[in-house]
């Protein structure tokens, strides 16, 4: 299954995310094939690849909607050969056109009805909406085909691409995808229309296949999954037993790029080791003018893992990076802790010791990410180790996650709305959630509650306890200062040479202070470095555990909201039914819109579950790491501070014994 | 080396400006000071047979001549010195100090409890027992001996408490301890063992000493504080004109060094307030570890040691400023006194100039009156006698300053060997306490090493690369101190400090404990750590008792 997965998200990832070297299908063709080499699939063989780029290169050569026929040609052919890479459950593809062909003429029929009204899907994209309930992502997806094929005819151009860094970053699926999703959805919505209507077309073509796809921008109503699932007429019965084993196939497919981190955790979790990673960061260099000077810090990154294009890979970054960083994993990973940059700080930038406190904790952070299963083979986090021209990825993958993130917070909202509301009214919906003050959530599970109450403790008792070191710390510097002055008085009371033994006295005297200022001065560089450090650092993972609770607090509030509105719309039908039961389309309507509801309102309770779920996986974990950190953060205190012990002591008994030799003897 | 003065071996002075008047006007003065100037020469050597083998002047025969010139005048004038009756001996020993009454009356009031034995026949008894003075008559005696026995050092009298706080064991023994070294240094000065006064000091009941003998204080107030703006006059003996400079440095140095200790002490003791206050924070931490034992025993332990060593970093400052500090205050307050002594010479100088120039204005009263060629017999008479009294007055004083000068010059070298005796004495018991609680710190650090091993099965960093090696039992050795010297140091000779290895540590708290009740030191925190907890205010009541007065 696993190999199946991978080969088509590959696949698929290598016709969506390559549009501008669609038409050149050299590269695309090597592409597709050293990517199936390396997954080493069972099933897939190179013919058949082949096969299918041609077939998908007809389908740009063709017009839109021109041929119908080549298409469903080439539709069948793909088909058939995903049949025959996952299951046997079909019969001959000889009787399937056939099938096919009155299958059409029955769902013709009922065209505009909302579970028939399926989008036209190329097969790869309609196949990873299966698994997938957005039908936003469906719409983009579709949009993103349509774009394919736009950029054949109108050759309109995104981001290029060399070849070999097509062929570096084609491994990590999500990137291209997402570029490719915002930018026609935010760019045009006349291209939304041009996809309706092209889609629309290819329903007919394709509804055999594609049959549970819910997704019709025009029409009123999405459907998902389940809606289609049940069967409410012969049409339908008849392509679910066509498509049980297609569906299955396809959940494991392909994958909206949202839920990709955590399906390829499932299998990675008990088989696949960790990616083995050596981070380190360091050599902070100062660049730039007077103006806009910052400190440049180069990331080291040692792997043995396919993901990377080299063995050792050495980039350099610069703080706002590590931040930005940091905001697109917590986004595209609700409910996960992610570890935290340093904070910023706006006076004393240049500072050596606050560089190296700054180095050594993004230092961690990298490391903690790194460690952790669920980051360390995000794409981001990939593409932050080792891309050469990070600013530009940077703002393209930003921009795409915002997109996604508004998508995947409400993805509900967008299948009753048309698509191109739907931007707007999740984007509003998460204003509404993000800037309302306090939203009355009434928080369903005592273990969030306690779970609260024990970060805020947690929260305020780490505060106190970095206080009261800072104060000590301080005291600590105030205290070797002191001691240097008493040291200099003791100097000129030695200086007097009052007499041999007082004046070699007075001078040891006076050395040892120096030396026990210097041993101060670094038991507080020390302790700023084991205690003050991790303090610091958990304080950070407290905020950004903060944030988690505030993603499902979020999806908590829109879980009531959406309940509220179920009820609203069920109180609204039962009147319809009871009042107006001989308007049986208007009643129709109400009832798909209830349905769509109940939807609506069952996925967001599933999401809820999920980052429920996640949270208090990753607190379980964050639970084990702390006491691990901080135990071995204050052995590591412990040593040192028993070491300087030592070293006091020895000072102050070598000073006794060349001072008072005689005691040698007694 | 050349010179425009033309070498004048007679002439030994080394200020070659200084006026001619004061060694014109009177014959006698010059004679003086070229005697102190011959004096010099061998100061060292006298110095050393004055105190060290008084009756034997055995010297070399260069100088002998000269020498015994120089010891018969020294015996003229400090007789003392050099009286047969050396075997007039006093001994005092400081018993026991009372305290009671008020706190303020306990810490400022104490009363001494010494008994005399003595050989001097101005005593009525040879032996006195338990005498008993309150501090009040250690003053006023002190002030009499400063004031009026102007020849010698007088060391300050010792402060009725010290910084150990006044309910300290060891407050007590440094009390007596200091009275007794003072009472010491008193009685080893022939000169003042002769002194009536002592004898009516000793004789007289408890709370009823007064100075008998009148004071006469050369000047004070605004007098003084004038006088010792002007130039000192010039001082024929450059041993002690050197010396006021030096004992004013010392003075002031370690005024300025009492400052920045006590300074350091309040850093360190805040410091150690504030780590007394982590550790009951860290101790809350435990609360929030709620699924984890080995985390909350850790937390628990962690808050505890580092109370502890908190603790222990104020009694160590305490201890600082009890020895270090309470040694430099007495310095501080010593060379005060020898400074305002040697002041007190140089006012006599004055007095001295004024009265030569006072004979010297009579003398020529008394000559122009004599080439007078009427001569009026009253006059004559008046100007004779007059002279008469300015001369004697002149001889007097004279005669006093270089007793004065004398005996100070004997003083002087006492004075610097005792300085620096003292010196070393407080830097040992300094370093020797330090050495024994930061040794002590160290180990409840060590002991903490076990907590944070144990909090989990894998044994921690320590145990870093193999995991899987069984545990050795016994392993986590509680110290890396022992009988034997320290683990950490290569230095494996026999331990030079009786309370540095645990068990003498050990040995010497149980002493101490024994003898302190009300004063619980840290030994007793280490020993009782599990069943006593550490808190701020139990630390606060210990350290209160030893370090607030």
């Amino acid at each position: 299954m696993s190999d199946d997965y991978l080969q088509n998200s590959h696949w698929d990832d290598a016709i969506s995310s390559n549009p501008d070297n669609f038409t050149s299908s050299n590269p695309f063709a090597d592409n597709d094939n050293t990517v199936a080499n390396e997954l080493s699939t069972t099933l897939a063989n190179t013919d058949i690849i082949g096969e299918q780029n041609d077939n998908i290169d007809e389908i740009h050569s063709i017009n839109n909607d021109e041929d119908e026929v080549q298409k469903e040609n080439s539709k069948d052919d793909l088909d058939k050969q995903e049949i025959n890479d996952k299951s046997d459950n079909e019969e001959s593809e000889e009787s399937k056109p056939d099938e096919h062909a009155e299958l059409l003429s029955n769902l013709t029929k009922d065209a505009d009805k909302p579970f028939i009204s399926d989008s036209f899907q190329s097969p790869q994209k309609g196949d990873s909406l299966f698994n997938d309930k957005p039908s936003k992502s469906i719409d983009i997806q579709i949009e993103e085909e349509e774009k394919n094929n736009d950029d054949d005819i109108t050759t309109k151009t995104a981001a290029t691409l060399s070849p070999t860094k097509l062929r570096r970053t084609n491994v990590y699926k999500a990137p291209r995808f997402r570029r490719n999703q915002i930018k026609p959805a935010n760019l045009s919505e006349s291209v939304d229309i041009l996809s309706q209507t092209q889609s629309n077309n290819q329903n007919h073509d394709n509804d055999e296949n594609n049959n549970q796809n819910d997704n019709d921008p025009l029409g009123p109503l999405g459907q998902s999954i389940k809606d289609t699932s049940e069967p409410t007429n012969q049409a339908e019965e008849l392509l679910k037993q066509l498509d049980e084993p297609l569906f299955k196939i396809n959940r494991t497919q392909l994958t909206p790029i949202k839920d990709l981190p955590q399906i390829t955790r499932k299998p990675e979790e008990p088989s696949k080791p960790k990616i083995k990673l050596d981070i380190s960061v360091g050599d902070p260099i100062k660049v730039g003018d007077i103006t806009g000077s910052h400190i440049v810090y180069s990331v080291r990154t040692k792997t043995d893992s396919d993901l990377f294009k080299a063995q050792e890979i050495i980039v350099s970054r610069r703080y706002t990076d590590f931040r930005w960083l940091y905001r697109q994993l917590q986004t595209a990973n609700p409910g996960r802790i992610i570890p935290p940059p340093p904070d910023k700080q706006a006076v004393g930038r240049f500072n050596e010791d606050f560089i190296e406190n700054r180095r050594l904790a993004l230092e961690k952070m990298l490391v903690k990410i790194s460690d952790n299963i669920n980051l360390q083979t995000d794409q981001d986090f990939i593409m932050f180790l080792q891309s050469e021209r990070f600013t530009s990825e940077a703002r393209e993958r930003q921009k795409a996650l915002v997109t996604n993130s508004i998508f995947s917070e409400h993805e509900s909202d967008s299948s009753i709305e048309n698509t191109s509301n739907s931007n707007n009214g999740g984007f509003l919906s998460s204003l509404g959630g993000a800037f309302s003050f306090q939203p009355k959530i009434v928080e369903p599970e005592d273990y969030f509650k306690d779970k609260k109450l024990y970060f805020e403790s947690l929260d305020y008792q780490l505060k106190t306890f970095f206080k009261n070191l800072d104060i000590i710390i301080n005291q600590r510097t105030d205290l070797a200062t002191v001691t240097e002055e008493f040291s200099n008085i003791i100097m000129t009371l030695a200086d007097l040479e009052v007499s041999k033994t007082t004046t070699q006295l007075f001078q040891d005297f006076s050395n040892i202070q120096l030396k026990i200022k210097d041993l101060l001065n670094r038991l507080s560089l020390q302790d700023m470095l084991t205690l003050g450090s991790t303090l610091d650092e958990y304080q950070r993972i407290i905020s950004s555990i903060k944030t988690i609770f505030q993603q499902r607090d979020k999806v908590l509030l829109q879980l009531s909201n959406s309940d509220s509105e179920l009820k609203k719309k069920k109180s609204t039908f039962e009147k319809y039914n009871k009042y107006n039961k001989s308007q049986t389309e208007k009643l129709d309507i109400l009832q798909n819109e209830l349905n769509t509801i109940e939807k609506k309102h069952s996925t967001i309770e599933e999401r809820f579950e999920n980052i429920s779920k996640t949270i208090k996986e990753e607190l379980d974990i964050f639970e084990l790491e702390k006491i691990q950190d901080f135990r071995n953060t204050i052995e590591i205190y412990l040593e040192s501070t028993i070491e300087s012990q030592k070293e006091i002591v020895e000072l102050w008994e070598t000073f006794y014994d060349t001072n008072f030799p005689q005691n040698e003897n007694v | 080396m050349s010179t425009s003065i033309p070498y004048d071996p007679e002439e030994f002075d080394n200020n070659p400006f200084s006026e001619p008047v004061t060694r014109n006007i009177s014959s006698q003065h010059l004679d003086d000071a070229k005697q102190h100037g011959e004096q010099q020469h061998q100061q060292q050597e006298q110095q050393q047979r004055q105190y060290i083998e008084q009756e034997q002047p055995a010297l070399p025969k260069s100088v002998e001549s000269q020498q015994i010139k120089d010891i018969d005048e020294e015996r003229n004038l400090i007789p003392e010195r050099f009286d047969d009756k050396d075997h007039w001996k006093i001994e005092i020993i400081v018993q026991a100090i009372e305290r009671y009454g008020s706190f303020q009356n306990k810490r400022d009031n104490p009363n001494i409890i010494f008994e005399v034995s003595t050989n001097i026949p101005l005593f009525k008894h040879k032996e006195y027992k338990t005498i008993k003075k309150s501090y009040g008559e250690f003053q006023s005696f002190f002030k009499f001996l400063n004031v009026s026995i102007t020849e010698c050092f007088i060391y300050s009298l010792p402060h009725p408490s010290t910084s150990y706080g006044i309910a300290n064991e060891l407050d007590y023994q440094q009390t007596i301890a200091n009275f007794q070294n003072w009472l010491s240094k008193i009685v080893s000065n022939p000169i003042l063992t002769r002194l009536e006064e002592l004898q009516y000091f000793i004789e007289s009941d408890f709370n009823s000493y007064q100075p008998v003998t009148k004071l006469n204080h050369p000047a004070t107030g605004i007098k003084r504080k004038t006088l010792k703006q002007l130039q000192p006059p010039y001082d024929e003996c450059l041993e002690l004109a050197e010396f006021r400079p030096l004992v004013k440095s010392i003075y002031q140095n370690s005024q300025l060094i009492l400052e920045s200790l006590e300074k350091l002490v309040k850093f360190k003791k805040s410091l150690s307030a504030n780590e007394g206050e982590l550790g009951s924070k860290l101790q809350e931490l435990k609360e929030l570890e709620t699924n984890h034992v080995g985390m909350q025993q850790m937390w628990l332990k962690l808050g505890k040691t580092i109370q502890t060593v908190g603790d222990l970093n104020s009694i160590i400052a305490s201890l600082e400023l009890a020895t270090l500090g309470d040694g430099l205050d007495e310095v501080v307050r010593d060379t005060y006194i020898f400074k305002e002594s040697l002041t007190d010479r140089h006012l006599l100088m004055r007095e001295l100039i004024a009265a030569q120039q006072n004979s010297k204005l009579k003398h020529e009263n008394a000559r122009k009156l004599q080439n007078k060629r009427d001569i009026n017999p009253i006059k004559v008479n008046e100007a004779i006698r007059s002279l008469e009294d300015a001369i004697k007055e002149e001889e007097e004083l004279t005669k006093r300053l270089k007793r004065i000068t004398k005996e100070m010059l004997i003083e002087k070298n006492q004075i610097i060997e005792e300085y620096s005796r003292f010196i070393s004495r407080k830097f040992k018991e300094f370093i020797l306490t330090k050495i024994e609680y930061e040794r002590k710190k160290l180990m409840v650090l060590e002991k903490f090493r076990v907590d944070v091993r144990a909090v989990d099965a894998k044994g921690g960093l320590s145990r870093l690369g193999r995991e899987n090696y069984p545990k050795h039992q016994g392993s986590a050795h509680l110290s890396s101190q022992g009988p034997n010297g320290d683990n950490w140091n290569g230095d494996r000779k026999k331990s030079h400090f009786g309370n540095v290895n645990i068990e003498a540590v050990e040995k010497f708290h149980d002493k101490k404990k024994d003898n302190v009740k009300s004063n619980d030191f840290v030994d007793g925190h280490e020993e009782n750590k599990d069943d006593m907890p550490i808190d701020a205010r139990n630390a606060a009541s210990l350290l209160g008792v030893s370090t607030f007065n």
